[in-house]
């Protein structure tokens, strides 16, 4: 590694705080004993992974150390359980795999990572140095593979260089907005011996704020008379929700949240509109129609947000804060431009819109007139009454993982969440297989947590493997399947959109889930009865261990509403 | 690359392992054409400035942006950009 890369980071990652106090000389150690020695310093705790030939002697270094790691059955559920460990703990999560299918079976995980911006760092092994390029046995260019889904990454080729690798891989990932961090370990760089300094530790320098657009975006929100405040997954990833409740709060400004953001207002918060975008609640998308101010936060004008992006918020001007200047102007050109710390630049939008209550008033009779109806017909059960039913059992201290899909926009539509990180769902990827490995991440990093993981028939069987993990380490995640026998979003835009020609949808060969279940170790129970769904939640609930409540539903069921492909917001179809 | 029709972007950068190849990656990536290619080497070939002559595939494709996009890439110093007019200009 060129040791100068060490030391011209860009401003958001100065280099080293200082130089190391002169430390005694120490023997000679492996490189894996380095890389232990690496993660040790950065506090990791928890290591998701699978062994293998190349990284054989990294799992050698792990017997006898501080780390706990946790045995996946495939190396997707590694890198989607660390994805929901670094969500949780804001510190990155660790997944390790070996070389060839090993690394490449992380990828999904890295991309969800990426597109969801949560720190991660990935290692994977890789054949000796001297055999690479050689097409050897499970040889693969994992750097260059992920480079378009990693935030960084590195090929480690002298022993010496791990302690400052690693120092650097851990504080890109978590600096500035986050993401996940390659490094790619030959295996003769692991074995061979050195015995480096270790590395001093890297202080983020905080940039200055730009006063002439604060006092712009001061004068914007002063003068609207019907603004709308826009909150994306960039408030919890900042840990900015007290400066964007403060904001809230004092400017009386109506809200609305993206998937990424929900729980950044609480759900019930009088101005909160709901989520906006494809599956959002009328009064959100309408609001942000009509508005003539539009401050964005943490948030990046995602085609799921925007529908056809021309028609969006046409008549508004734009603040647009985010910790990356790269997302400012990318889609949206704002009048106010503000990158740099989110909850510094929130606390600095002191102004309140003069005139603004017929605004407000308005809003909230749209909010009301938008309720949602649970009182669907029939015996059967309706999963968004189950989900807000559970929602509410549970607390507003649940952490809820999902899959994709349907179930996935029932729960954002229905779940209340009064805080972030409560609610973890793969944003930006739309990764099926995600829910199960992320519970088993969340409950590791919040082992205090109630944490409920609600997936689907389709999505479930993408990681279904890890209920083999759930079971080894006793960790007590309530996962409810909400089981309609297709690939229900799929078979929803076959219904709208293709004239109901379905096409591959069917799954109504599906498994006995709750005997899948069963085997696994897992206690599972079916239900199919709206009668039963009360009494599923209290059990669910009072299971001490794992247990998998499987919720067969009519697969007529469609999430509404929903804004057609490539159309405005206000093109909103019903179930009406 | 001097007398191009096309925009051009100068990005200096610490040279390491891949870093040519994530630059010009994260160039077509993100919606650009890459028409040519010129790079030199300082400070003894630790840092090095590579210039890439290109083209938007469409009007929604900013050169500010892509240069921010850039800018975030770990190692890289600096971008630039030239377009032509205001080269022509100056």
């Amino acid at each position: 590694m060129n040791r100068s890369a060490l030391r011209s980071a860009p401003s958001a990652a100065p280099g080293p705080a200082e130089t190391p106090a002169q430390a005694p000389a120490r023997d000679p150690v492996s490189g894996a004993r380095l890389i232990v020695e690496a993660l040790e310093r950065e506090g990791v705790r928890h290591v998701f992974g699978y062994p293998g030939g190349a990284i054989m002697p990294l799992y050698d270094a792990l017997v006898g150390s501080s780390l706990t790691h946790i045995l996946v059955r495939h190396e997707q559920g590694a890198a989607l359980a660390a994805d929901a460990y670094g969500r949780v703990t804001g510190e990155p999560g660790v997944c390790m795999a070996t070389s060839g299918p090993g690394a490449t079976n992380l990828i999904t995980g890295i991309a969800n990572a990426f597109m969801d911006s949560v720190p991660m760092v990935a290692i994977t092994g890789q054949v000796g140095t001297h055999l690479m390029g050689t097409d050897a046995f499970q040889e693969v260019d994992i750097f260059g593979i992920t480079m378009p889904i990693v935030k960084h990454s590195y090929v480690i080729r002298n022993t010496e260089d791990i302690p400052a690798v690693f120092a650097e891989a851990f504080h890109i990932a978590r600096s500035g907005r986050p993401g996940p961090v390659l490094i790619d370990l030959p295996k003769d760089v692991t074995v061979l011996k050195a015995a480096p300094d270790a590395p001093a530790p890297f202080k983020t320098a905080s940039a200055a704020l730009d006063e002439a657009g604060l006092a712009e975006a001061n004068r914007l929100i002063a003068e609207a008379r019907a603004p709308v405040l826009y909150f994306g997954g960039g408030v919890q990833i900042a840990r900015a929700e007290r400066a964007l409740r403060d904001f809230a709060e004092r400017s009386g400004i109506p809200a609305v949240a993206t998937l990424k953001g929900l729980g950044g207002l609480p759900t019930d918060a009088p101005q909160y509109l709901g989520m906006l975008g494809m599956h959002g609640t009328r009064a959100a998308n309408i609001s942000v129609d009509e508005c003539d101010l539009l401050i964005c936060v943490g948030a990046r004008f995602d085609d799921r947000v925007t529908g056809k992006i021309d028609t969006f918020a046409q008549r508004a001007k734009v603040i647009h804060l985010d910790a990356d200047p790269a997302e400012i102007g990318k889609l949206r050109r704002p009048e106010v431009g503000l990158a740099g710390d989110v909850a510094a630049m929130l606390d600095r939008l002191t102004a309140c819109p003069a005139d603004a209550d017929a605004w407000k008033a308005q809003c909230a009779q749209r909010k009301a007139d938008g309720a949602n109806c649970y009182d669907a017909p029939g015996n059967g059960i309706y999963a968004p009454a189950l989900l807000k039913s559970l929602s509410e059992a549970a607390g507003d201290d649940a952490i809820f993982t999902c899959d994709v899909g349907q179930h996935q926009m029932w729960v954002a539509q229905h779940c209340r969440f009064a805080k972030p990180r409560a609610h973890l769902t793969s944003g930006g990827l739309g990764t099926m297989g995600y829910g199960i490995p992320a519970g088993i991440g969340a409950m590791l990093a919040d082992p205090d947590a109630t944490v409920i993981t609600v997936s689907g028939d389709g999505s479930i069987m993408m990681n279904i493997q890890e209920l083999a993990t759930l079971r080894r380490y006793r960790l007590p995640l309530k996962i409810v399947l909400i089981d309609n026998s297709a690939l229900g979003m799929v078979r929803q835009w076959q219904e709208l959109f293709f004239a109901g020609n379905f096409s591959e949808v069917d799954l109504s060969d599906n498994p006995d889930f709750a005997e899948i279940a069963r085997a696994f170790g897992i206690e599972a129970f079916t239900i199919d009865r709206r009668s039963e769904v009360e009494g599923a939640i209290k059990r669910l609930l009072a299971t001490s261990g794992p247990v998998l409540l499987h919720v067969r539903i009519d697969q007529s069921e469609n999430v509404w509403p929903l804004v057609p492909p490539n159309c405005a917001n206000t093109q909103m179809m019903d179930s009406a | 690359m001097g007398g191009s029709s096309h925009p051009r972007i100068a990005i200096d950068f610490v040279v390491a392992e891949g870093a040519l190849v994530r630059m010009i990656g994260l160039v077509e990536r993100r919606g650009f054409i890459v028409h040519g290619i010129g790079m030199t080497k300082h400070d003894e070939g630790e840092t090095g400035q590579m210039v890439v002559e290109l083209e938007a595939r469409d009007p929604g494709r900013h050169l500010d942006v892509l240069s921010l996009q850039l800018g975030r890439l770990h190692g890289v110093t600096n971008v630039s950009t030239f377009t032509p007019a205001a080269e022509a200009a100056s």
